[in-house]
């Protein structure tokens, strides 16, 4: 195969995929059609893998193209079709061009590492979350990335813009300080890595990284040094960012090669080539004593990273145990355990038929309600196992209501998704984040779907409202109801207060976010811990028909 | 968004100081018919600077106070009425710019009336720039996402097509602090730079239920240019809606579209059947009078519904029509 061929390939697949993917989390102005986020992301590995296993059509076979490919070639998806990878070829780039040679000696295979990582993301997903997997899949960590830095970005362009008049307004949540500090580091943490370490981050603790090692350790098409023509110059080890060439005896670990094909660029005498097996190429024996790896991190480095890994899916359960409101049997949500914002619950257990306006709790505010998650989230299981927190709902959600959570998940939700209703709230006729979801956390529903999904319940504190402390008209919370499960009935004095239709509500926080009581909200939605079914409103009578009357009314 | 806010604001700030220093320069208001010449130099509008005694007609020149037609499409409607007030000659005068307030708050298509209808102000735009406007900007303050509601109620693509522009309202920049002396709660709020600018001011409210303010009509359209109205609910709705009489800036004319009202479940409606359609438009100056005939079409008594009678009591418009000159028109099937 033509060396130079391949790289350019290499080089403009990848700089497509970057810029794709990028574009997919950064597109403010909406120039992407709406497809467009699954068709990017189709080869996706981990978000496709997750899609899969929960049943995701052909949209979420993008995986097993990857496994075909690496079987076939190798590690090419680490090479050009990982938007990190891709993004960690160039910061070391930039940095080379800018002076600083890269020397990277060749280093045995961390094991142990690798598989602990992938037990660790597996274990998290068994023990119900899919947060470690997240905060390791470079797709997710893209997500996160761009999502932070690059999104405020080009939203602060479209924003100057449309202050000039030249485009319509942008409409953004605020960015958390916690969520931008998170892509940030972890943006600093990959570029440094990338800078100093070359592809040390994918064949140490990326889980795609050691699964695709896994299966490209024999790949049908390899690279392979030819023994005599090689005068041991070590160019292609230096050159090597996975460090997995070990010139001494001639010897590549494929399992880490990610296909950069920069080691045959490297060889001055062409003795690197790629092609099918390596027939003559087997057993050598070492010619050359191989020294110790020069650079590898500290031990105690190490441990710290597998203690944050192994603590991510313990804290995990912290949150199971506390959160969520009592929903039909007999959960009893007791508060108990640390449980992040959720721990209040439904500690009343109201059943079935929440009485109206009475016997809600008087302590229930917008900041201690368990959290409500986007429709087509089925519950707070099935999303909080497959959501790996990249960020691709909250950046396409047209209301901005979807924000990652810092604290209201609790630990083991750190970064996914809840609806804000302090920015924003649901709307009745969109389904955009269920249509988005690349790993089927939010599963696809239609718009007629989501309008029956019920994803919280309000609940009204009549002791707070306007209409009660002030004896003055509002209504604002039915105004916003799309299904008038927020109702106005006569009070006193020609004024109307609100009623509760519970098995009318979708829990879009159309009520709680307009309410105009502080500092507690005087109607606050509530989140279920697995979402039901509202009942439909009436409808297909059309337009009532009035028959024009004698004289004018007025 | 406040990010690296610097920027935006310095721009900001050079954008509005042009504003208004062009605004000022060309600030006019011109009322129509005989009386024009002399009230169109007044900077202040001449019909609510009244005392609170004005409880009667003004006389501004106009044939009629109010012209209610009903009985047609609402095109149809617009096209009689607004003859019958001598045209929108009357009140666009050739090169100013035009401000149409519709109702586009909600994300509900035209069969759920929850917003103006659209072929309305698509009549309205066409009618402006025949007159010889040099712009006519459309927007509102919407409650559901602006793109969807825009989209959803037909008004943008009826205004595009007609030759008009849509504007923005949903960002606080687009606002300016106002006072209003004359109010008794809402003494000063902020209020949409592009309605204080404009050399016209046309609101198009419509006919509906509301589940806090019972109805829904010119004066509470008015909310749709005010940014916070949170504070309105929180500060006794019927009084601030009421207060929104002695505005600055109030409009120049006001086309109340009840073609297709919304009887129940009001403002946002959830179905068709909440729809009715009962073929009337009323057209005026003065927004009392027109909420007040509304609430008769519902079928209320405008003492019901408190913020007209708190605008009545506090002279921001008159309630009683037959105090009015009033022109009926039923058009022939």
């Amino acid at each position: 195969m033509n060396v130079t061929l391949y790289r350019r390939l290499r080089l403009a697949v990848g700089g497509v995929v970057l810029a794709l993917s990028a574009l997919v989390f950064a597109d403010v102005a909406g120039w992407l059609p709406e497809g467009a986020p699954r068709v990017v992301l189709w080869l996706q590995f981990v978000p496709s893998l997750l899609s899969f296993s929960g049943g995701g059509g052909w949209l979420a076979t993008g995986f097993l193209a990857v496994i075909v490919l690496t079987i076939l070639f190798g590690r090419v998806y680490c090479a050009m079709l990982c938007p990190l990878g891709v993004l960690m070829d160039w910061s070391a780039m930039l940095a080379r061009r800018t002076g600083r040679a890269r020397r990277l000696p060749f280093r045995p295979n961390p094991r142990v590492t690798r598989a602990a990582v992938v037990a660790i993301c597996l274990s998290g997903i068994a023990l119900g979350s899919a947060v470690p997997l997240g905060l390791l899949d470079p797709y997710s960590i893209f997500g996160k990335i761009t999502s932070t830095t690059l999104r405020p970005f080009t939203a602060w362009i479209k924003d100057v813009l449309s202050a000039l008049g030249w485009l319509a307004p942008v409409r953004m949540s605020p960015v958390a300080l916690a969520a931008a500090g998170t892509g940030l580091g972890l943006l600093a943490l990959i570029a440094l890595a990338a800078v100093f370490r070359g592809r040390l981050w994918c064949n140490t603790v990326c889980p795609v990284g050691a699964v695709l090692g896994l299966l490209s350790r024999r790949p049908l098409f390899r690279l392979r040094i030819a023994s005599e023509a090689c005068i041991a110059c070590s160019m292609c080890e230096r050159v090597c960012p996975a460090q997995c060439i070990d010139f001494r005896n001639h010897r590549i670990d494929h399992s880490r090669c990610v296909m950069c094909f920069d080691c045959v660029a490297s060889c001055r005498r062409n003795g690197i080539s790629y092609g099918i097996g390596d027939k003559k190429h087997s057993p050598e024996k070492p010619t050359l004593p191989t020294p110790e790896p020069q650079v590898a991190l500290p031990k105690s480095g190490r441990r710290a990273l597998l203690g944050l890994a192994i603590t991510l899916p313990v804290a995990a359960l912290a949150r199971r145990e506390g959160g969520g409101g009592g929903q039909g049997h007999g959960q009893g949500g007791s508060g108990q355990g640390p449980g992040g914002g959720g721990g209040k619950g439904g500690g009343q257990g109201e059943g079935g038929g929440h009485g109206q306006g009475k016997g809600c709790d008087n302590d229930l505010t917008q900041y201690n309600r368990p959290p409500v998650l986007p429709p087509g989230a089925r519950s707070l299981a099935h999303f909080q196992s497959r959501c790996t927190g990249c960020q691709l709902c909250v950046t396409h959600c047209p209301e901005q209501v979807l924000r990652p959570s810092i604290s209201v998940h609790g630990l083991a939700g750190f970064l996914q998704p809840y609806q804000d209703f302090d920015v924003s709230f649901c709307s009745y006729n969109c389904s955009n984040c269920s249509e988005i979801c690349p790993t089927g956390a939010i599963q696809t529903i239609t718009i007629g779907e989501r309008q029956l999904v019920q994803t919280g319940i309000a609940e009204f504190i009549r002791s707070r409202c306007v209409v009660k402390t002030d004896g003055t008209a509002c209504g604002a919370c039915s105004e916003h109801c799309p299904t008038q499960a927020v109702r106005m009935v006569p009070w006193r004095d020609g004024l109307t207060i609100p009623e509760i239709v519970p098995e009318l509500c979708i829990g879009c926080g159309g009520c709680e976010y307009i309410c105009p009581v502080r500092p507690y909200k005087a109607i606050i939605v509530k989140g279920i811990d697995v979402h039901a079914a509202a009942k439909p409103v009436e409808r297909g009578g059309g337009n009532v028909e009035r028959e024009m009357e004698e004289e004018f009314p007025f | 968004l406040r990010l690296p806010g610097v920027a935006v604001l310095w721009l900001e700030h050079l954008q509005r100081k042009e504003i208004e220093m062009t605004s000022v320069m060309k600030r006019r208001r011109f009322v129509g018919g005989g009386v024009a010449a002399a009230a169109a130099i007044a900077w202040d509008n001449p019909l609510f600077a009244g005392e609170a005694a004005a409880a009667e007609p003004k006389k501004d020149g106009l044939p009629w106070d109010v012209v209610a037609v009903r009985n047609g499409g609402p095109v149809e409607m617009f096209e009689a009425g607004i003859a019958a007030m001598g045209g929108m000659k009357a009140f666009v005068r050739p090169g100013q710019s035009v401000l149409v307030k519709p109702n586009i708050a909600w994300d509900q298509p035209p069969e759920i009336p929850a917003n103006t209808n659209p072929a309305l102000v698509g009549a309205i735009v066409r009618h402006c720039l025949a007159a010889g406007a040099k712009r006519v900007l459309v927007l509102d303050h919407t409650c559901h996402n602006w793109q969807r509601a825009y989209e959803t109620s037909g008004i943008s693509k009826a205004v595009t097509d007609a030759g008009g522009v849509m504007g923005h309202a949903n960002q606080e920049r687009h606002y300016r602090e106002v006072e209003l002396p004359k109010a008794r709660r809402l003494k000063t709020t902020l209020y949409h730079g592009e309605v204080l600018d404009t050399d016209v001011f046309i609101n198009v409210p419509i006919l509906k239920h509301h589940g806090g303010a019972r109805l829904t009509m010119c004066m509470k359209n008015l909310m749709g240019v005010v940014w916070d109205r949170r504070w309105f609910h929180a500060n006794n709705l019927d009084q601030c809606i009421a207060d929104l009489c002695f505005a600055p800036r109030v409009p120049d004319l006001n086309i109340l579209d009840a073609f297709r009202i919304l009887r129940r479940n009001g403002p946002q409606g959830r179905a068709e059947e909440d729809g009715e359609i009962v073929r009337y438009q009323i057209i005026g100056r003065d927004m009392v009078a027109l909420d007040a005939s509304g609430a008769r079409l519902f079928g209320m008594d405008p003492d019901e519904v408190g913020h007209i009678r708190l605008a009545a009591e506090m002279g921001g418009g008159v309630a009683d029509l037959s105090k009015l000159r009033v022109h009926r028109i039923t058009l022939e099937g």
